[in-house]
């Protein structure tokens, strides 16, 4: 066995040193951030508080990490919009395409009565260390999720995907689609290219549909210096402490107030009417508990095209003339 | 076509480029589906049972199909891994009988080094059937002979059956107990190498004097000859001869179809 993880990794080596250099720059340059932050003491209670840079225990030590979480913190949160993907797809690419175009498919097939037990045993040997070196670059950019969280705030849902578990079922979805896509081309440059593209539309399909689903979801006025939530819109809060739709407020605008504002693109004069008669204008928004539902429908979406192209790569091989 | 390979025995496949000798080496271990028949591994079709077609034989391809990158030592362990049944001991003791370490990376080997590898890979499956796909075609004298030296005392030992096809008719006439001749998929000539030669005769294409001729070919000297199966007086015939003969009748009558 220790024979066969040998000779598998020394096969595809390049591959998986390049993914794991990949995923292990996201390690040093968190390890980079730690170090810079060092020193830095922030209390477990400020972290996810809803507004800890104004809280007089929780403010001091948030602010002092703004600066490098917001210089190291996003820069590894950008890389990892392509990590998950590129190390997937370099080694998942590599396995069929590889034998296929090099010709060595002949001797592996030629050897392995089946074709199934061989791709599985590749795929698990390479799988596994590109996996675990994705996994530690998705806990280190969950890490930086957190502080980014505490001390710059933004909603968090923009980011799914780019750290935790939905980060390594990406790599492991892509792993599955490179593999489909180098049996089916059979060609490792081709397939990584096709690659590349598919999950790009992948990645902007998906973007997309978040926001779709987003706007589905129900929208709540977002409390003062709440700034993990996603904005929806606008509504008014009465004098009574009710609130009322944007439009139902300036339905109560005087016509002559509100012919102020014809041709106008905000309606500066109903809205200052508003705010004499005591109406305040609120944003309205999906909360960050809401919008993380989107965390399963990513994992979901990935880890059935995960699946499907696992599947497929079977039938291809089993069809495939080795050439 | 329908054939039958015998155990104990190497079997010559010879027949012009494109013939389909290739595709029958492919289709007999599942690389290729027959279009039309029934192809039959020990009584598996291995397009049924892929498994235990490949598991029946072992298979050197036309160009080398080893991994560049990876030592002979590398290749043994993969092929260990792949099949259970693989000897390991024996392949080794073939690599080392060919003047070769484990050691060595594939990608600085020679070409009749790297064909001892795919031997060696081939014979350590153990299995009853061995498909060899043209195996001597980029190989200098010395390493063919070597190459053949290493096949025949496997067969012979084991009580093996081997599939060798090749255009070198004189290399493999030295170590083929039967031969087959191939022509644009179908089998022209089938039997030992023996009975080819007792029932075929070598004759001047001038002297024939009216007797029906198997085909007419060009002799070493540029002389017309001719191959007969009549059992009327000529020289015996070479292996190379009688293939040579079947191969010009072939060409005629494709040109006669044309």
């Amino acid at each position: 066995m220790i024979d066969t993880v040998r000779v598998t990794l020394k096969q595809y080596r390049l591959e998986v040193a390049l993914a794991t250099v990949g995923a292990m720059a996201v390690v040093l340059l968190w390890v980079y951030l730690q170090a810079r932050l060092a020193g830095i003491v922030v209390p477990d209670s400020c972290i996810g508080s809803a507004q800890p840079s104004a809280d007089p225990v929780c403010g001091p030590s948030i602010n002092a990490l703004r600066p490098a979480v917001a210089a190291i913190g996003d820069q590894i949160l950008e890389v990892m919009r392509i990590v998950p993907f590129a190390a997937g797809l370099l080694t998942g690419v590599s396995i069929v395409a590889r034998e296929l175009e090099t010709g060595t498919a002949q001797t592996a097939w030629s050897l392995n009565g089946s074709r199934r037990r061989w791709l599985a045993r590749q795929a698990v040997i390479v799988a596994a260390p590109m996996l675990l070196a994705v996994g530690a670059a998705a806990l280190a950019a969950e890490s930086v999720e957190s502080l980014r969280q505490a001390s710059l705030g933004g909603p968090a849902v923009l980011n799914v995907g780019q750290y935790g578990a939905p980060a390594i079922i990406r790599a492991a979805s892509t792993f599955g689609l490179g593999m489909l896509l180098g049996a089916l081309l059979g060609r490792s440059a081709s397939a990584l290219a096709l690659g590349a593209m598919l999950c790009f539309v992948l990645y902007l399909g998906l973007g997309v549909a978040r926001d779709q689903w987003l706007a589905q979801q129900p929208s709540e006025p977002i409390p003062d210096g709440v700034t993990t939530s996603i904005t929806t819109g606008f509504a008014y809060r009465t004098p009574q402490g009710t609130t009322v739709a944007e439009a139902d407020a300036m339905a109560l605008v005087p016509p002559d107030v509100a012919a102020q504002d014809d041709g106008q693109v905000q309606p500066v004069a109903s809205a200052t009417w508003l705010e004499a008669q005591g109406y305040v204008l609120v944003p309205l928004g999906v909360s960050q508990q809401t919008a993380m539902g989107w965390v399963g429908y990513d994992m979901l979406t990935f880890g059935l095209i995960g699946m499907l192209s696992l599947g497929a790569t079977v039938l291809v091989i089993d069809r495939r003339r080795p050439t | 076509m329908s054939f039958e390979i015998p155990h104990n025995s190497i079997t010559a496949l010879v027949g012009p480029n494109g013939a389909g000798k290739s595709t029958l080496m492919r289709a007999c271990i599942g690389f290729e589906r027959p279009d039309a028949g029934r192809l039959l591994i020990f009584g598996t079709d291995p397009m049924q049972d892929r498994v235990a077609a490949v598991n029946a034989t072992g298979y050197v391809p036309q160009a080398s199909a080893l991994y560049r990158n990876l030592s002979i030592g590398d290749h043994l362990a993969m092929a260990r891994a792949a099949r259970p049944s693989f000897d390991r001991a024996y392949a080794t003791r073939r690599i080392r009988d060919a003047g070769l370490s484990e050691g060595r990376t594939v990608g600085g080997l020679s070409g009749g080094e790297k064909a001892q590898v795919s031997l060696a890979l081939a014979l350590g499956t153990r299995a009853p059937l061995l498909l060899l796909d043209e195996p001597l075609a980029n190989l200098d004298p010395l390493a063919r002979r070597d190459f053949l030296t290493t096949l025949v005392e496997d067969i012979r030992e084991r009580g093996a059956a081997a599939i060798l096809s090749s255009h070198i008719v004189t290399d493999v006439e030295q170590v083929c107990d039967w031969v087959m001749i191939l022509v644009d998929g179908r089998v022209t000539l089938h039997g030992t190498v023996v009975s080819a030669r007792e029932t075929h005769t070598t004759v001047s294409a001038g002297g024939l004097g009216g007797r029906a001729t198997v085909g007419t070919f060009a002799g070493p000297g540029g002389e017309a000859l001719a191959l007969v199966s009549d059992g009327g007086p000529g020289r015996p015939s070479s292996l190379e001869e009688i293939v040579l003969g079947h191969l010009a009748a072939a060409r005629t009558n494709r040109a006669a179809l044309q």
